[in-house]
Formats: C-alpha cells, structure tokens, sequence
C-alpha cells in the first residue's frame, strides 16, 4: 500500500469545524457489514426500506417510495453531499479536483452526443464545477454566456480538444483523447492544491487507469501504437515501462509490478481476469485498493484530507448502492452481486 | 523612568498575553472542530465542552503568574515598591516559563481537543480516554506556571 507519512499530512486549523462536521456525517455512511444485510434481503423492495433506515437517505426515500427510483434518490443524495463538502471546506482547490472529473464528463458526452447525433441530458452529471448547459453553450454554440465563469484555462483545454477531434472519426480514440486532456488537467489542479495526499490520490486512479488499459489491450489484441496513445502520465509507474513490457503480455505486467505497492492486488487481479476472464474483478480490486489508501484520512484531524475522502467515500457506497439495487431489480443470485461489491470506507 | 519595574511590568504582561493567545488559538481550534460536530450530534454538548475548555487554563495561569507580580510590585496596596532594573529582569525571565508553556501548550492542547472532537463523534463512550489525552499536554503548562511562580517567590524587591 502506497503510504503517506504523517508528517505529510495536513495541520491546518482553518478545517476544524468541516473535520468535526464530516465525523459526524461519516457515522452515518454504510458499513460493509451493512452492505452484507442489505444483500441479505429478499427483493428490492426490502432493500429499499433497509435503506429508509439511514439517516442519509430517509428524506429522499420520503419522496420516492419505488426502488425503481433509485437513480433519482443516489444522484440527489451525492449532489447534497458535494455543494455540503464543498461549501465547509476552507479551501476548494483540493475539492474542485473531484468536480471537475464531472465537468470532463459532461464535455465528453456533450462531444459524443454531437458526434453521434444523440440526446445528451440523460447522461450528464451534476456535480461539475460549472452546469452542463453552460458547456453545451460553449461546445454547441461556441459562445460563453452563463452564470457560473467557465475557468479560461478549461475552455481553452476544451476547444482545444474540440479542435483534435475534428478529423478524429474512431469512437475510442476520441474517448482516449479526452481522457488524456482530463488527466493531465487534474495532475496540474492537484500540483495546485499542494497536498500530497490529493496528489497520491491521483497518482494512484492514473495507474489503476493505465494498468487497466494496458490489460484491455493485451485482451482486444490492440497495437502497441493505441497503448501509447491511450496512456496517461504522471501517475507512479512509467507509460514507457508499461510500452516496453507490452509484448511480454500479462506475465511481464506481473513481473514489472512485483517490485511496487500494486505486487499482491496485480497478481490477485491477474489470476482473478484468468479465472473470469472479465475486467469487473480488476476494477473491483484497484478501487479497494483505492480506498485503502483513502483510509488513511482517518488520521488526519486538521485539513482537507477527511473531506475528499469522504466525498469519495460517498461516491463509492452510491456505486454499491446502484449495484445492489440493480441487482434486486433484475433479481440477480446474491453471490453475483457481492462479486462486484466494493470495499467502503466505514 | 523606573526601568526596574518597566521590566517586571513587562514580564507579567508578557504572561498574560503569550499564554492566553496560546488559550484563544486553542479554544478556538477545539471549540470549532466542537461547532462542527455540535452541527450533526446537538445532543454531545455536554462532553464536548470540556473539550473546548481544556486549552483556556493556560490563559488563567498566565493570569495567576501576573497576579503574583501585580502582589510584588505592591500595586494592589497602593504603595509600589522600588525594584532595580536587576530585580525587574529578574522578574521578567520568571514571567517567561508559563507564558512561552501556555503559548505552544494552548495551542497543541487545542489540536488535541479538536482530534478528542472526532473521538466523540465515533465512540461518544470513549469520550474521558479523550479528555485524558487533551489534559497530558496540560501538564507543562502547569510546570511552566509551576516554575514561574518559585522563581517569582525566590526574587525579594523593595
């Protein structure tokens, strides 16, 4: 486990009252032995009054009483959650990192919706810095008249993009380009918030990314030359180590990886993708692991840290939540849905 | 100018000044970290006001070192006694234990209140090992007041 010492993190006085407040809040996210009851129950319907029980959740199970519902009750409950974390913090650089993924988001389905000639507003999200109209008016219209004040180096970043992708017709290589754009975005936003752990963090979601990536590759037989383009980086291992064990296969990734923090979860991972021969237990494993690191906020009394790992906590129990429920829904045996069931932070 | 008791005054004033901006910067760290979780749980007031008033002591031992310069100088009975600029810095130095112990221990304590303030949130039994954790950084802010006062009663003026 890639480990940030003490003396690294944070002491800042000014997050007091947000640390306090998160604490609290925190007694209130599901555990993973609640998760285990809540796989428990017969149908969704039992589910979704369990889920009544929650402090979090009663007042928008108030409104909605179908499970049916469910993606209006988690996209409400993880909107609050982001305009609360965000509105305590003393400082939102840390915290505006994780809105902008939303903000990317939304431009690549904005960019896709345009390129495909679909509807866009069933997949946009809410939680970006700025509302979706506003980067659909940049995007569609190309002019810039909203409330919110689009960052100038973001549009920029977006036209930019915009401007690749003109000549670009292969669906996965504007998604690749994209990604790229966010990315390197973000590295330069958490240089900005000058905490380790943000950046750790980071640096950590890049190679999870990239190590995926690598194996989707290897799996769909892809030339080296779309790995190199779909590689991000910055993140801990290096996009060249990563090009050059490519022809090795799987086993060279493993042996590549044995001397790093992500030896046991690769090789875990690995033997899990054989076995399966599905990306789903891979995934699982690198967000565990994800939030493994993010417990170490735990220690952290003074500053940003129990706040952007309490934001990330939440977006995982609403991913495990939608599984569950989507489980329920279409009355999948237990055993598959745990298998897809995340680590969580309480 | 009496430099003698310029110096002592500004010893005891110094006392009070370090060691009560140690208090307020600690009460005020542990009072907010209180404040949030106050926001959530109303009902841990109780255990988190001992919380918060742990870091102000350092303040009344400031206080209670200037008091006992206030007695030597005689300004409480109405006659001030004469102190040479050698006894005044001699007053001064004594003045200095609890005020520089209260300024870092106020401060520290208060960032051990705020963490206690977590403790409670999560395990509201657990509330007096917390309390007990905040208090251990009290014990040089005693010894700071603890050494201020023997050195103050070890000066003779007048």
């Amino acid at each position: 486990m890639i480990n940030i010492s003490y003396s690294d993190l944070s002491s800042d006085p000014r997050y007091a009252f947000a640390v306090g407040k998160i604490r609290a809040l925190e007694t209130n996210l599901i555990t993973n032995q609640q998760v285990n009851r809540l796989l428990e129950t017969k149908d969704a319907n039992a589910l979704w009054s369990e889920l009544g029980n929650n402090r979090d959740y009663e007042a928008h199970l108030a409104q909605f009483y179908d499970p049916q519902d469910f993606e209006a009750v988690l996209s409400s409950e993880l909107k609050r959650v982001y305009a609360l974390t965000l509105g305590i913090s003393a400082e939102r650089t840390a915290l505006e990192l994780l809105a902008l993924r939303h903000d990317f988001h939304n431009c690549k389905v904005i960019s896709k919706a345009c390129f495909l000639g679909e509807d866009t507003d069933s997949n946009l999200s809410p939680l970006g810095t700025c509302p979706p109209k506003e980067w659909e008016q940049l995007m569609v219209a190309e002019k810039e008249a909203g409330l919110c004040r689009l960052p100038a180096d973001l549009m920029q970043i977006v036209r930019d993009v915009q401007q690749q992708l003109i000549d670009e017709q292969n669906l996965r290589r504007r998604d690749i380009i994209w990604d790229q754009a966010l990315y390197q975005y973000l590295s330069r936003h958490a240089e900005k918030s000058k905490n380790l752990f943000v950046q750790t963090w980071l640096k950590i979601r890049i190679d999870g990314l990239n190590l995926l990536t690598y194996v989707r590759c290897i799996r769909q037989k892809s030339d080296k030359g779309l790995l190199k383009l779909a590689l991000i980086d910055s993140g801990t291992i290096a996009c060249e180590k990563l090009q050059n064990a490519y022809e090795g296969g799987l086993e060279t990734l493993a042996s590549l990886l044995s001397p790093t923090p992500y030896a046991g979860m690769i090789q875990e991972g690995l033997a899990c993708y054989k076995r399966d021969n599905s990306f789903s237990c891979l995934e699982k494993l690198f967000d565990d692991y994800e939030m493994e690191f993010l417990s170490q906020a735990r220690y952290v009394s003074l500053g940003v840290e129990p706040l952007f790992a309490y934001l990330l906590a939440k977006e995982t129990e609403i991913k495990v939540l939608r599984i569950l429920l989507v489980g329920k829904i279409n009355r999948l045996d237990k055993t598959e849905i745990s298998k897809r069931v995340r680590r969580l932070y309480a | 100018m009496d430099w003698g008791i310029v110096l002592a005054v500004a010893g005891a004033a110094s006392a009070v000044a370090l060691a009560g901006a140690g208090s307020s910067k600690g009460v005020g760290i542990a009072a907010s970290a209180s404040d949030g979780l106050i926001s959530e749980s109303p009902e841990k007031f109780p255990a988190l006001l001992i919380l918060s008033a742990l870091p102000g002591t350092q303040g009344i031992y400031g206080f209670v070192a200037a008091f006992f310069v206030i007695i030597k100088l005689g300004f409480l009975g109405g006659a001030a006694v004469h102190v040479t600029v050698e006894q005044g810095l001699q007053i001064f130095l004594a003045c200095l234990p609890v005020g520089f112990n209260g300024l870092i221990s106020g401060i520290w304590q208060g960032k051990v209140g705020a963490a206690g303030v977590q403790v409670v949130a999560k395990h509201p039994q657990e509330f007096m090992k917390a309390v007990i954790l905040a208090a251990l950084v009290e014990t040089y802010a005693i010894l700071g007041l603890l050494a201020s006062i023997l050195l103050l009663m070890g000066i003779k003026v007048g």
